[in-house]
């Protein structure tokens, strides 16, 4: 299973300019943080309206992840 | 570009999303036999549609805590798909047949409280649901000898209402 090349994947698929899409995968002891980094033109792309977007990342990462409650999963969004 | 060749686009989409990920299930074109609505035909607000079924591997981890994860990621290949299209395109996933049965469930449910309705002639009033869950409700009675449905409430609060049909 990788979370981090499905949210790839699909950010691929929202934004103007692939190429600059990266997801780097960083596990403490409270979870997983996924840190997505897209161009600056990009951002609004993978945040959407009221970060709809970027909480539907969320969701799909913490169901793929398969983490239980009591470790989160973070999805953090930066240009 | 036709729906044929869109419903494919959304299809290897969405198949590359399940590749990446490495979850083994695979996404195939819902047949109308799986979905209520499928094959790409219209739906009621004239828009085309596209329905995608997901099985196999872990596809229930898809799903999510009650369709959450298959919403989103529902939500988000609807908005790829149409982002550099002109006509719009409703994208519904399924994954281990979790719409299926959900659907299924509100029709039996539906069907058994029609026939409570007709034997005691008054009406019933279901819980409040979400729009498609009452679209489903409302057509699975469509037609039906007995009886007929309506919605009441605002918002949260927005209820089917299954009625007695006057007896002629």
């Amino acid at each position: 299973m990788s979370t981090k090349a499905m949210l790839i994947e699909i950010i691929k698929g929202l934004v103007d300019d692939p190429g600059s899409v990266e997801v780097e995968e960083a596990e403490d002891r409270n979870g997983i943080v996924y840190e997505v980094s897209v161009a600056e033109d990009d951002l609004g792309k993978v945040i959407g309206k009221d970060g709809k977007i970027a909480n539907a990342l969320r969701a799909i990462a913490k169901s793929v992840t398969g983490e239980d409650d009591n470790r989160r999963v973070h999805v953090e969004i930066r240009s | 570009m036709n729906i044929e060749a869109r419903s494919e686009e959304a299809l290897a989409l969405v198949n590359r999303i399940l590749d990446a990920g490495e979850l083994g299930a695979r996404a195939q074109i819902a047949t109308a036999n799986a979905s209520g609505n499928a094959g790409g035909k219209a739906d009621g607000n004239g828009h085309d549609g596209i329905d995608i079924d997901i099985e196999g591997g872990d596809s229930a981890l898809l799903v999510g805590r009650q369709g959450q994860c298959l919403d989103a990621l529902q939500f988000l290949v609807g908005i790829i798909v149409n982002r550099r299209s002109d006509s719009r395109v409703r994208v519904t996933l399924d994954a281990d047949g979790f719409r299926r049965k959900h659907r299924e469930t509100l029709e039996a449910t539906a069907l058994d409280l029609a026939q409570q309705v007709i034997e005691h002639n008054q009406e019933a009033e279901l819980e409040p649901l979400p729009a498609r869950d009452r679209l489903i409700i409302h057509n699975v009675l469509k037609g039906h000898a007995g009886v007929y449905t309506y919605s009441e409430g605002e918002g949260e609060d927005r209820h089917v209402i299954i009625s007695p049909k006057e007896s002629e």
